[in-house]
């Protein structure tokens, strides 16, 4: 039995899978509801390139991956495929899980994967600059490591509240040469006007979007990035499930089973779209997106396409979620409202080529530690949400009796994201009782086996 | 919480003020983030997820009206949040504007 399975550079794939190319429902572009039209990729070209824009709305297949993106991913590329033996020892399953290890990347996560490619198509389009927001950091970081790469200059504007907390987050950004700014920032229009109201406003991702999206649009040379939700950035993280599928597969095995956590949806699209390929084509083949019941998109919500506000005033991408018109019982429906999710992880969705599931904080954190304490990787809060998973399936399959193959990604490691994970360890994310839950008897069979 | 015959017990939190420091781990942010944030975190506006992420600590309802108007609260919670690529496409046309 191997513990981990390795694939040689030379066996890295070659191109990335476009899912677009085998949706049975075409994807439905966004709307303009003033117009109600299309949103043209002219329309994007004030923001992103053009080679970016047609990767957006292609429906080849594979793509190519550049030789230049190609010589930066091999820098932590291919990344290990784990069995996580201990744990599954610890759950007494019969099932064999395999994690896709994305935390060896230099900033620690699958974010990268996009970054390298993304800041690659500005580089050769003759952008010299970018821009983008980032909340907790995880995606400045990444795309701070890329322009770095590639000799691009970087502006982040991050989330204030986030900034004052996870310096470690800034630090990283500019070690790697990026400038990062606290938003609401002076340094734009739109951030002057929400620091008039308030000097210590702590800012919101909101915000941040409009400081990075003004800033690209009337400085010269600059364009503006995101590490998630569009399809080109779902298309590059392909190579996480395709690199899996050739790691499996030299091992003589096949996934029952494929999971991963769904907040934008990249790091879910990367490990499954290859898997759902094989789906479309016949393959018998569970695939689940792992979300916060806080924000459940896909578990709550319902496939529409409709407007984003009550005047009916912004373009919307066909998503996940409860319509305009819904008007609450006093206040009951909030956390049903998330408006996140990726739209071509909505279409699957929607076909029923996956399905989804929901897990609280202390679910997903407990999950996390079991992970710690058994595999040793901490991970990074939101890929707790895949463990949790994880976990229930394991716990499903040894009910069963089944000798299940379950695959997940492993998105990212959780080092610098240590305050939350203290914060659950004082008892001050406890927000239920659990004396006869099951993660708590886990933590209990560990310290047996401790 | 661990204990000190070394078991986990999660004990059922009271709803705080809004005052009290308790915080969430933010799945927008991702970072931890208290109530206070939470409730002012749309241009003094609460965040449309406050119910979903604190409803099993907080009495939200109860806060929410007793700090916000009616008018208010149905400005947040009976529209849809928007999506990444509506806040960009608003942004674009925003930023076009000052340019």
């Amino acid at each position: 039995m191997e513990k981990k399975i390795f694939l040689s550079d030379k066996d890295m794939p070659k191109a990335w899978y476009n899912i677009q190319a085998d949706l049975t429902t075409p994807l439905p572009p966004p709307l303009n509801p003033g117009t109600g039209e299309p949103i043209t990729p002219d329309m994007l070209e004030a923001i992103f390139p053009m080679n970016l824009i047609e990767q957006e709305v292609s429906t080849e297949r594979f793509i190519t991956i550049p030789d230049a993106v190609m010589e930066r991913l091999l820098m932590w590329r291919p990344t290990p495929l784990c069995r996580a033996t201990a744990l599954e020892k610890l759950l007494g399953t019969p099932a064999q899980i395999y994690y896709k290890n994305e935390s060896v990347s230099p900033p620690g996560s699958h974010k990268p994967n996009t970054a390298i490619a993304q800041v690659y198509y500005n580089k050769i389009s003759g952008v010299k600059r970018l821009t983008t927001e980032t909340g907790a950091g995880q995606w400045g970081s990444a795309l701070s490591f890329a322009c770095n790469q590639f000799g691009m200059e970087l502006k982040v504007y991050m989330v204030r509240v986030s900034f004052n907390q996870k310096p470690y987050r800034r630090i990283m950004m500019e070690t790697w040469g990026g400038k990062c700014v606290p938003s609401p920032s002076p340094d734009t229009a739109a951030g002057r006007s929400f620091l008039e109201g308030n000097p210590d406003h702590p800012g919101s991702l909101g915000m941040a979007i409009s400081e990075a999206i003004e800033d690209a649009v009337t400085s010269e040379n600059t364009k503006y990035s995101l590490g998630s939700v569009l399809n080109h950035v779902l298309l590059h993280q392909s190579v996480i499930g395709l690199e899996a599928q050739k790691q499996l597969a030299s091992i003589g095995k096949y996934p029952d089973v494929v999971i991963g956590c769904a907040g934008g949806g990249s790091n879910f699209a990367g490990i499954a779209f290859p898997f759902l390929r094989d789906k479309i084509n016949g393959k018998e083949i569970q695939v689940i997106g792992s979300e916060p019941t806080s924000c459940p998109s896909l578990t709550k919500g319902r496939y529409v396409y409709d407007f984003g506000d009550t005047a009916g005033m912004t373009p919307l991408l066909p998503m996940y979620s409860i319509g305009h018109k819904f008007v609450p019982a006093p206040i009951h429906a909030g956390g049903l409202r998330y408006h996140g999710m990726a739209p071509l992880i909505s279409r699957v969705f929607a076909d029923g080529l996956i399905e989804a599931r929901s897990y609280n904080q202390i679910e997903t954190f407990s999950a996390g530690l079991i992970f710690a304490q058994t595999e040793g990787f901490i991970p990074a809060p939101e890929t707790n949400h895949a463990i949790a998973c994880v976990i229930e399936e394991a716990k499903k399959a040894k009910e069963e009796g089944k000798e299940k193959v379950i695959l997940f990604n492993f998105s990212g490691q959780g080092t610098i994201d240590l305050p939350s994970y203290d914060a659950f360890l004082s008892g001050k994310l406890q927000d239920y009782s659990m004396p006869e839950g099951e993660i708590e008897e886990l933590l209990k069979e560990l310290k047996k086996i401790a | 919480m661990k204990t000190g015959d070394g078991r986990w017990v999660f004990p059922i939190a009271h709803s705080p003020s809004p005052e009290v420091i308790v915080e969430v781990y933010c799945p927008q942010l991702g970072m931890l983030i208290g109530f206070d944030y939470c409730l002012k975190a749309q241009n003094g506006l609460p965040c449309s997820n406050t119910y979903g992420c604190w409803k099993e600590r907080v009495d939200v309802a109860a806060v929410l009206k007793a700090n916000f108007t009616d008018e208010e609260l149905a400005k947040v919670f009976n529209t849809v949040p928007k999506s990444r690529l509506e806040r960009i496409m608003e942004s674009v046309s925003e930023a076009g504007r000052k340019k």
